[in-house]
Order: structure tokens, then C-alpha cells, then sequence
């Protein structure tokens, strides 16, 4: 019969550990013991492992916003998580004793499931154990959530739609809050769904946004394979975390036809708290299809397109026989189209006219 | 007795501004004027600071100087001026010149061009307008590409083009008083003649004020507005700020009675340089 010591005192290990960007609102006087009974890991509990060997990740993002290089026997502190990148893993919320995979560089330990063609072997990390609160218990990252609330909410909500990832959402976005903030107005970003990263809230932050939240401020570190309710009342957490600022730019992460996204935009209790959608794409087909999806199986009619193929003339030539204006991230930061679209959320009916 | 101010800007970011404060203030918005494309704002505060007075309105006249704004009278042109605009109202209201109320909108000569554009691309930023005199206009139709119209070119075009048509109900929703002098038929200079403007608005700008009038007045209707937009004539004025303030009383139209109540300024923070009977 083996006896071992599930429980064990954190502080020896974790001094000195790099705390990973989805850590960033655990309280860390909390952590107090380690917890070596990997089988019951579930998504959000705190895991503090040592680098292996270095594949694909070779940084960590930083709870403090800055990335650190990896080194073989670094102490990093992430949680475990679910993570769907078609450009990078699928990955599902389990520990293994012999190792687990670095799924993304926010800081979402797990074990990978599949990977892009192009994209090399995760880098590999020992698990050291699940750290865990004076009394035992695995501290999860929801226990530092926002509190859930379905209070009122800014008086505009646009959300940002992709085709897929890598379509221009977040320039998008970033575009949009910067445009209304030099518009005046204050703005809060937000990113609802997706895999912990700080790219998505630094952009936020750099376009001028007021408030910036995203989904690990609600206490998940990935909504990938997270219950929708889950999903649609973290939305509703951080809007009404969002109820001093004019308006929320919401970006919904992946495509629209993802499995969680698809989801959401189905319920029309979800679609009804915005008042409007941009759809980024990196092509005018690919456009073309999901606003076809979006009014098939959501009944959602975009008011305006972005995406990487404003970069290309052709392609915006292209995007624009599809009836709705093509605007650039450049001309979504334009106050003057901040202008515009706040005249056509307050008079939908002038948008026909136009 | 009004007093002037004059508010120093920041060269290419914020434009020199001259502020008239009434000796009373009363509760009613402030008045945005802006000059034409000989930039005379001495002349132009010298002459309507006693209307300050008259309507108790505060009247605030930017600079766009020709080193940063040579093309001021595009508004969204590649100098930006509208973005300029847009940062010098932020930086009087945080500063307290002037109150959170929407601010009416008088032009002269390419100011009246920049008001226009610059009306049309922010309708919720300002409220009533005066236009007198512009060389040339942007017209609501779809007969030409922006910036002569609302039609749609080529692919760069298309989003200040649409902005234009969303924005157009908003922008036409509203007293829209166009004033040009009876004597103001030249092709001077600064009359933009080039073959494609002539044949579209005309050959002078009495003509092109008519003929823009009337566009307007088409484009509110079809919307379903009941169009406020009023042309007049002034008698015995050619193309001068002073004149057509001695002869034409533009003043009373430039800087009308207000309206609607105004959250008054409350604090005076800057040098003032000039003080006008």
C-alpha cells in the first residue's frame, strides 16, 4: 500500500514561480498548500508545474502584463483549461502526472488534443501539483471572478463577430473603442469568450478604452466547452461592470460558427443585449458565408464589415457588392464613423435610408 | 461690455481659438463661427462681439492656420480639421469656457464649407447653422463622389460616402439658414472653377447657394422632413465679411438668439487680451 502526502505546504515551490496572465486576479497570500491529486483537476484550478522541455511557447505572459522567456526548470503558476485555437491546439482541462502541455501562453495548462500542421509540440511541463487555500481546498481562478450581475448595462453595445481566427476582430475592436473614444464617448472593451491572453486587453487598453474586462475577470481562464448559461452571464457580469461607460465593444472570439459562439448567437435572450454587430473577415467569400450563417441561424444582420481584407483594395472591392460599408480598422478609429454609427444605433430606421 | 479671450493653441493638434463672453450670459448655447480661407478672426470677433451682448451668447471662433490646416474647409480632408474641431471643444469645455449644450454653427466662405461637412459627419455635435457665401458644397444627392456628392467612386470613397448618407436625415433635421450676397457673383480667386464643379453647381456663388438650397430642400422632403432650411439674399453685399455685416445684417443670423437652455461656463482660466466696447 503506498501512502503519500496529498497535501503539503505551497510556499517552498511557489516562491520565485512566474505567475501566468490568467492568474492575475488570485489573491496570492490565499495559496497555502499544494494539492498532488492531479486526477480531480478541474477547469480554473490553479496548477503550479516546471518547464520540461520548451515547444511551441517559448514566453509566458505575466500577470503584470509583460512576457517572460521559458527555461527548462522555470516554476510557472497557470491554470488548467480548455483551449481551442484551430491555428494552434485543441486542448482539454486535464493533468496528467507525467506531464501536461503549455496550450497557450496566457498561462492554460491541459492536455492537447490536436494541432495545426505548422505548429510545433507544446512545450512540455511537470506538474507539481494544484495549489490550494489554509483549509485544503484547490483554489480556482472563479473564486476571484467578478461577482455575477444582470445589472443595467452601457446604453450602446456593439459586439465584433469573425469569420474564423486571425480574421481582424481585435483590430476591429481596437479600431471601434478608438474611434468613439476620440468621439467623446467612454468606452469599455470587452472580450467574452476565447483562451486567457493579454494581446486582446492591451490592444483594448492602447485603442483608449475607459474600462477593458475580458472573460478571466468573470473567473474563467478559457470558455472553450464551458456551459452557455456560463457564458451568457459572464456577458452580463462585465456589461454591467460597463454601466458608467456610453458604450461596450463586446468581441466574441473564433468564428461564428464555433461551438460556443454559434451557441450564444442562437439565443436571442443573447443576441438582445447588443444593439449591433461588426463582421471581420479575412475575404469577401468568407464574409459572404457567415453573413449567411448570421441570418440563417442567428437572424443577425451585421451594420458594417472589417477585417483583414480591408487590406486589400481588390478584396474591399469584392466585400463591398455585399450591401453593407467596408470600413478599415483606420476608418473604424475615425471619430467621424463614430459619429455615424451612433446615429445609426439611436435611429435604426436611417440605416435603410443609407 | 463682451469680453474677449483668446485661447492659444497647439500647432496642428489644437487650433487658436478667440472666445467672446457676454457681459450676461444667458442660458442659451454657445455659437461656433468660423472663418473663410483669408482667415480675418480679428476682424470677424471685432464685429460680432457686441452681438454677444445683444443674445447674451458665448461665440467661440477657431484658427485653422495655413501651416496646420491649409485645407480646413474640407472638414475631413487630409489635414483633419474636423478632428481638430472635435479636440478644441473637448479642451473649452473641460477648461469651462463653454457649457455641455450643443453649439450652433455659423460660416463665411470656406468657413461655411467646413461647417457643412463638418455638420454633416457630426450631426449630434452641433445644432442650427448658418452658411453664407461657400466657394463650393458638398450636395445630398448621389449626382457626383464625395466630396461634391454622395455618390460612391472608387473603393477609397466609400466609407466617408457612407457616412454621409447615414448621417443625412440628421444633418438636414435642423434650421438651416443659407445667406449669400446679391453681389456676390465674381469668379475670384478663391471661387473654385474648375470644369466639373461649374457644371454641377453653377458658375458663382449665388448660384451654387440656390442650387444647394434646393437639393437640400429635395433630400428632406424625400426623407419625410419637414425641411427648416431657409435661403436669403442679402441686398447690396458682395463677398466681405464686413460687408455683409454693414449691409446685409448678417450679424442677427450669424449669431441668433439662443434656443435651448446651456450649462454656463464657470471658470475664465486664460489671458485676456482685448477688451470691446
Amino acid at each position: 500500500m503506498n501512502i503519500v502526502d496529498m497535501k503539503s505546504s505551497a510556499a517552498p515551490l511557489v516562491t520565485g514561480a512566474k505567475w501566468s496572465f490568467v492568474t492575475r486576479r488570485v489573491r496570492r497570500a490565499d495559496i497555502r498548500l499544494l494539492d498532488r491529486d492531479l486526477t480531480a483537476a478541474t477547469s480554473g484550478d490553479l496548477v503550479l508545474a516546471e518547464v520540461q522541455t520548451i515547444g511551441n511557447h517559448k514566453r509566458l505572459q505575466l500577470s503584470d502584463g509583460r512576457f517572460s522567456a521559458l527555461y527548462p526548470k522555470d516554476r510557472i503558476v497557470l491554470a488548467c483549461a480548455d483551449r481551442f485555437a484551430e491555428d494552434q491546439y485543441e486542448g482539454v482541462a486535464a493533468l496528467c502526472p507525467d506531464g501536461s502541455d503549455l496550450l497557450a501562453g496566457g498561462g492554460v495548462i491541459g492536455e492537447m488534443r490536436s494541432r495545426h500542421g505548422k505548429i510545433k509540440r507544446p512545450t512540455r511541463l511537470s506538474v507539481i501539483g494544484r495549489l490550494a487555500n489554509k483549509d485544503g481546498r484547490v483554489v480556482n481562478v472563479s473564486d476571484f471572478g467578478l461577482p455575477p450581475s444582470q445589472g443595467p448595462k452601457p446604453k450602446h453595445v456593439i459586439g465584433v463577430l469573425g469569420t474564423g481566427m486571425n480574421a481582424g476582430k481585435t483590430a476591429a475592436a481596437a479600431g471601434l473603442v478608438n474611434g468613439f473614444a476620440r468621439f467623446g464617448k467612454k468606452v469599455s472593451a470587452i472580450k467574452v469568450t476565447g483562451t486567457g491572453s493579454f494581446g486582446d486587453v492591451q490592444a483594448y487598453e492602447a485603442a483608449g478604452a475607459a474600462q477593458v474586462w475580458d472573460f478571466t475577470d468573470a473567473g474563467l481562464a478559457s470558455t472553450y466547452r464551458q456551459p452557455i448559461g456560463q457564458l451568457d452571464s459572464l456577458t452580463r457580469t462585465l456589461l454591467a461592470a460597463s454601466a458608467q461607460n456610453d458604450i461596450a465593444i463586446v468581441e466574441l472570439a473564433d468564428g461564428v460558427s464555433q461551438v460556443e459562439t454559434a451557441k450564444l448567437l442562437r439565443s436571442h435572450t443573447y443576441r438582445a443585449l447588443f444593439d449591433a454587430f461588426v463582421l471581420a473577415a479575412p475575404g469577401a467569400l468568407a464574409a459572404k458565408g457567415a453573413l449567411h450563417w448570421l441570418d440563417s441561424e442567428a437572424q443577425i444582420k451585421p451594420i458594417a464589415l472589417s477585417g483583414l481584407m480591408t487590406q486589400a483594395p481588390l478584396a474591399v472591392a469584392e466585400a463591398q457588392t455585399l450591401g453593407l460599408p467596408v470600413f478599415s480598422r483606420e476608418e473604424l478609429a475615425d471619430p467621424a464613423t463614430a459619429s455615424c454609427l451612433i446615429g445609426l444605433l439611436e435611429h435604426p430606421a436611417q440605416a435603410s435610408v443609407a | 461690455m463682451a469680453q474677449v479671450y483668446f485661447r492659444p493653441g497647439v500647432p496642428g493638434a489644437l487650433p487658436e481659438a478667440w472666445v467672446i463672453q457676454p457681459e450676461v450670459a444667458r442660458r442659451a448655447p454657445p455659437v461656433l463661427v468660423v472663418h473663410g480661407l483669408n482667415r480675418e478672426t480679428e476682424l470677424m470677433t471685432r464685429l460680432l462681439a457686441s452681438q454677444a451682448d445683444v443674445t447674451g451668447r458665448t461665440i467661440v471662433l477657431p484658427v485653422f492656420d495655413r501651416t496646420s490646416w491649409p485645407r480646413f474647409q474640407r472638414a475631413a480632408g487630409k489635414d483633419r480639421a474636423d478632428w481638430a474641431l472635435l479636440s478644441l471643444l473637448e479642451i473649452l469645455r473641460s477648461e469651462g469656457w463653454i457649457g455641455d449644450a450643443t453649439p450652433d454653427m455659423s460660416g463665411f466662405s470656406g468657413g461655411a464649407q467646413f461647417v457643412h461637412r463638418f455638420a454633416w459627419l457630426y450631426p449630434d455635435v452641433v445644432g442650427r447653422l448658418c452658411l453664407v457665401a461657400p466657394g463650393w458644397w458638398t450636395f445630398p444627392d448621389m449626382r457626383g463622389v464625395y466630396p461634391y456628392a454622395m455618390g460612391t467612386g472608387c473603393p477609397n470613397d466609400t466609407a466617408a460616402a457612407f457616412r454621409l448618407r447615414a448621417n443625412l436625415m440628421r444633418f438636414l433635421d435642423r434650421d438651416i439658414t443659407v445667406m449669400v450676397g446679391e453681389l456676390d457673383v465674381q469668379q475670384d480667386r478663391n471661387l473654385r472653377q474648375d470644369p466639373y464643379v461649374m457644371e454641377q453647381q453653377g458658375s458663382n456663388r449665388v448660384v451654387r447657394a440656390r442650387m444647394w438650397t434646393a437639393a437640400a430642400l429635395r433630400a428632406s422632403r424625400r426623407l419625410g422632413l419637414s425641411p427648416r432650411i431657409r435661403f436669403e439674399l442679402m441686398r447690396e453685399c458682395g463677398h466681405g465679411f464686413g460687408d455683409c455685416v454693414a449691409n446685409g445684417a448678417l450679424v442677427r443670423s450669424f449669431v441668433p438668439f439662443g434656443q435651448t437652455p446651456s450649462r454656463l461656463p464657470t471658470t475664465k482660466m486664460h489671458l485676456r487680451l482685448e477688451e470691446v466696447a
